[in-house]
């Protein structure tokens, strides 16, 4: 069986966020019976800082960051 | 390590000592079973000999009076109420010998370093779980083990920067291990203290006992921190408070004023770009080591507990990222556990290849199946705590408890065996405490920390031992109100004399200066000021009310009434009918509401409320006299008046005014021009500005006859400078000219705006294009284009010209307080500094 998934999270606040940090637990892994062909993660606005990586008891998952990057003055 | 054949003095038979006399059963640190006493303790023993009775009773009273004065307490909330108790101090040290001191560093030392590597291998390749040494329940089980924490590597593979040890002595004389503190040990600075104190209150005896000094221990551990930060040659280390309400919150304090670190709460710090840093007023500030003293599952929201408010988002990929050292790293309590002890002397074994040289306490963890029958077999000889809740699982004296209580115990160890660990009761040796007449032995606990070196480990030459509340108490806690000691350890070579007494930390504190004040602090300040401000303005609103209500006002307060109903309501501190008719009885009760109704947003209640909160957040920042001028205005105004009339009200409403102005000017006089003054004035002059304008707006929108003039002059405290300068019935023009333009009225919008001018040429970043302060010149102008004065000649079009002028007036500075937030406060965009 192929499946084609596609999972929307949208998030709103009541106010300005000026800085978040998230976890995201949405790769699926590879199992015996089960093989990923293909995995994309689309984030909007675009993360400042994002990381792919495998949990303790691993599952790939993504940490990103959004707003404001720092800028030295 | 038995000391039984170093006896040599008998204690007179009169005198201070002629009443001690310990169990013969247990291990008495003073005196040997023969009745002579040790002679590493003569020189304090003969010491106190000499000062005798009254001596010591009033050393013990100078030692009570230093604690109160230094403000040393323990925040205790065992019985449900918070309370801050002052720090209990025994007047009669325990001494220890240089040779015994030497065998516990050594044994001390090597626990650190194997726990160092069991953590090492249980965050790391496991291989112990692999080998059978650790039982995978043991980790699975406990939640002190953070799986998000596993393959993280702290700096120097240092997971452990500063380890506490409790040591008990059994009968023989062989000190015994009964638990270890791993993550965010607490009592150096309690210990330090301790030290300072003792070392004035005796200091002959302090001076023959030839002590060793911690001064060098705090250096070396500083040393050690700093070591961790390899990235840089001069790290900016920070100590994590969860806050003033945290049990030790005196002593986070106390350390980071004595080694010089900032203090600092979650909400002060930040991760971005997988670093961390400070929200300071001149900007993010990088944070290179974290002394933590928060639970490790309260540190991070995102990774780890995400109800907590006392840590910091992203802590956990920062640290991962190796951008931050944390002392101790993250993860280091899964090996607080009490049943880890059943399986230290084999690890010893096995990865050091040495035996444990401080033992145990026998520990039975119930998770393993020949243990727990041993255990339920033998419960009503053992102590029992549960495994998995830190230094927090009260023990179960075994002696203690009824056959049903066993039999409910064992039930509950079965059920659940995992949780249970039980222990052999030990006998704790004794020591002399002072019981406000005599010494008499009591059992203790000696808290011993061994400390991160840059290239090693070091032991600090003292301890905080704690004793228990009574002679026969088996319970050694601060928490149940326990006292403590200082424990000397005596020195081979003589101590340098220059230094007789134990330096304390100094009365300066981080952060006065105007460089790097942690924006929190400010941010409490501003807002501070404004409900300080918002609280004066209401009391002054109501109390203009309640006098023409309580007959008070004159003979036109009718029409004044109405005319001020009409107006509140417009600003909706009334709710809409009153813009219409209403009965005078409705007018009061509703105001009645206003004035002690604390659920109602905008209550004088509720806002006295906020006053209190945002008061305790700053204290240290606060003179003594400003602190209780506000805590009084807080805690004196009555609780509720539901039968009182009017005049009573108002009665409560004029000594509140008062008490609010005494806490004005002394924030005027006795402030020091600082950053986290002008915050305050900041927010204070913003908060007029604001409901100023409102005010105004309102009238203007509500006020045909000018019967609400009189009332808008007195809540602005303005009526007597309109009456000297115009000797004539208010007029709008010229009372808003007053109000508004007129810079000499230090109640008007003019004068604010100058006042807010002046602070913000004196702000870090100023004269930077920064966006308050291009809004604020667009208000200042907006301002100056105001002419109130045509309202006279030019009727309904100035009129709706300046309804104009003052909602851009009101938006604009609901705005200005949103972006002093946004760039001081929360950092947004972020500046590094």
């Amino acid at each position: 069986m192929l499946y084609d998934i596609t999972h929307r999270t949208t998030y709103g606040y009541g106010s300005d966020v000026s800085v978040s940090h998230h976890l995201a637990h949405l790769h699926p892994r590879d199992l015996p019976a089960q093989q990923v062909g293909n995995f994309r993660l689309t984030v909007e606005p675009t993360p400042v800082v994002s990381a792919e990586r495998v949990d303790y008891y691993g599952n790939p998952t993504n940490f990103f960051t959004i707003g404001s990057p720092t800028t030295a003055s | 390590m038995t000391s039984a054949t170093e006896t040599s003095v008998m204690p007179s038979s009169s005198g201070v000592w002629a009443a001690y006399r310990p169990r013969p059963e247990v291990f008495d640190e003073m005196r040997a079973v023969d009745g002579a006493v040790r002679p590493h303790w003569l020189p304090l023993v003969e010491g106190l000999e000499r000062l005798g009775r009254d001596g010591i009773r009033d050393r013990s009273e100078s030692a009570f009076d230093l604690l109160r004065q230094h403000g040393v307490t323990y925040n205790v909330h065992a019985d449900g109420e918070s309370a801050q108790r002052t720090w209990k101090l025994d007047a009669v040290p325990l001494v220890i010998s240089a040779e015994e001191w030497g065998r516990l560093e050594t044994g001390l030392i090597q626990r650190t370093r194997l726990l160092n590597l069991v953590l090492a291998d249980i965050y790391g390749p496991r291989q112990l779980l692999k080998d059978g040494l650790l039982p995978p329940a043991l980790l699975h089980a406990n939640p002190g083990f953070l799986r998000c924490c596993h393959g993280i590597r702290p700096p120097r593979d240092l997971f452990l920067t500063l380890h506490a040890v409790d040591l008990t002595r059994a009968p023989n004389g062989q000190w015994w291990v009964m638990s270890d503190r791993t993550q965010a040990p607490s009592g150096v600075g309690y210990a330090l203290e301790n030290r300072a104190i003792l070392s004035r209150v005796l200091p002959e005896q302090f001076r023959e006992s030839q002590v060793q000094r911690l001064g060098g221990f705090f250096q070396v551990c500083k040393a050690g921190l700093r070591s961790l930060a390899p990235w840089t040659s001069s790290p900016n280390i920070v100590l994590l408070t969860p806050g003033p309400y945290a049990e030790t919150y005196f002593e986070h304090a106390y350390l980071a004023r004595y080694l010089g670190y900032q203090l600092v709460e979650g909400n002060d710090l930040t991760v971005r770009d997988q670093c961390v840093f400070l929200k300071t007023l001149e900007g993010l500030q990088r944070v290179d080591v974290i002394i933590r003293r928060v639970d490790d599952t309260w540190c991070d929201p995102l990774e780890l507990r995400a109800d907590s408010i006392l840590g910091v988002p992203g802590l956990v990929e920062a640290a991962r990222a190796g951008n931050v050292a944390i002392s101790n790293a993250l993860g280091t309590g899964v090996v607080e556990t009490t049943a880890i002890l059943a399986f230290l002397p084999a690890l010893s074994r096995h990865l050091l290849k040495e035996e444990l040289l401080i033992p145990n306490v026998a520990t039975w963890w119930c998770g393993q199946e020949s243990e727990r029958n041993y255990a339920l077999w033998a419960l009503s000889s053992l102590v029992t705590k549960r495994a998995f809740v830190g230094g927090h699982g009260e023990p179960t004296f075994g002696d203690k408890l009824s056959g049903t209580e066993l039999d409910e115990l064992a039930a509950r160890i079965r059920a659940n065996p995992h949780a249970y660990v039980a222990q052999e009761s030990v006998a704790l040796s004794t020591a002399p405490a002072w019981n406000g007449e005599a010494p008499e032995p009591r059992p203790l606990i000696m808290r011993c920390y061994v400390c991160a070196t840059p290239d090693g480990f070091a032991v600090m030459p003292g301890a905080l031992t704690r004793v228990s509340s009574s002679a026969d108490s088996p319970i050694v806690s601060s928490r149940y109100g326990g006292g403590s000691k200082d424990t000397w350890v005596r020195s081979n070579a003589p101590m340098d004399s220059t230094t007789a007494i134990e330096a304390a930390a100094l009365p300066a504190r981080p952060g006065t200066g105007s460089t790097h004040v942690p924006s929190r602090i400010v941010e409490n300040l501003f807002w501070l000021g404004r409900y300080a401000e918002r609280l004066e303005d209401t009391t002054r609103l109501l109390r203009t009310a309640l006098s023409r209500l309580a007959g008070e006002g004159g003979p036109t307060e009718e029409e004044e009434l109405v005319a001020l109903a009409r107006w509140l309501a417009r600003t909706s501190q009334l709710p809409a009918r009153f813009g219409r008719r209403f009965a005078p009885t409705e007018l009061a009760s509703e105001l009645r509401e206003l004035v002690f109704e604390r659920n109602r947003y905008g209550s004088i209640r509720e806002l006295l409320g906020r006053v209190g909160f945002l008061t305790a957040s700053v204290r240290d920042r606060l003179s003594g006299d400003t602190w209780r001028i506000l805590n009084q205005l807080v805690t004196e105004f009555p609780a509720s008046m539901s039968r009182a009339t009017p005049g009573a009200i108002l009665h409560a409403l004029h000594r509140l005014i008062f008490q609010l102005a005494a806490f004005s000017g002394m924030e005027m006089e006795n402030m020091s021009r600082g950053h986290a003054w002008r915050f305050l004035d900041i927010g204070r002059r913003l908060e007029r500005a604001i409901n100023l304008i409102a005010n105004v707006r309102a009238v203007l929108a509500s006020d045909a006859d000018g019967a609400a003039l009189p009332p808008l002059l007195e809540y602005t405290d303005s009526n007597m400078t309109y009456r000297r300068r115009f000797l004539a019935r208010p007029e709008m023009p010229t009372t808003f000219a007053l109000l508004l333009t007129d810079a000499t009225n230090p109640r008007s919008l003019a004068f604010q705006f100058k006042t807010l001018g002046q602070h913000f040429s004196e702000l870090p970043g100023a004269g930077e294009a920064r966006p308050e302060e291009s809004l604020f010149s667009e208000l200042a102008a907006v301002l100056v284009e105001t002419d109130v004065v045509d309202l006279g000649t030019k009727g309904t079009a100035a009129r709706s010209l300046l309804r104009t002028r003052l909602d851009e007036l009101y938006e604009k500075s609901c705005d200005l307080s949103d972006l002093l937030t946004a760039s001081y406060f929360s950092h947004v965009p972020a500046r590094v500094s």
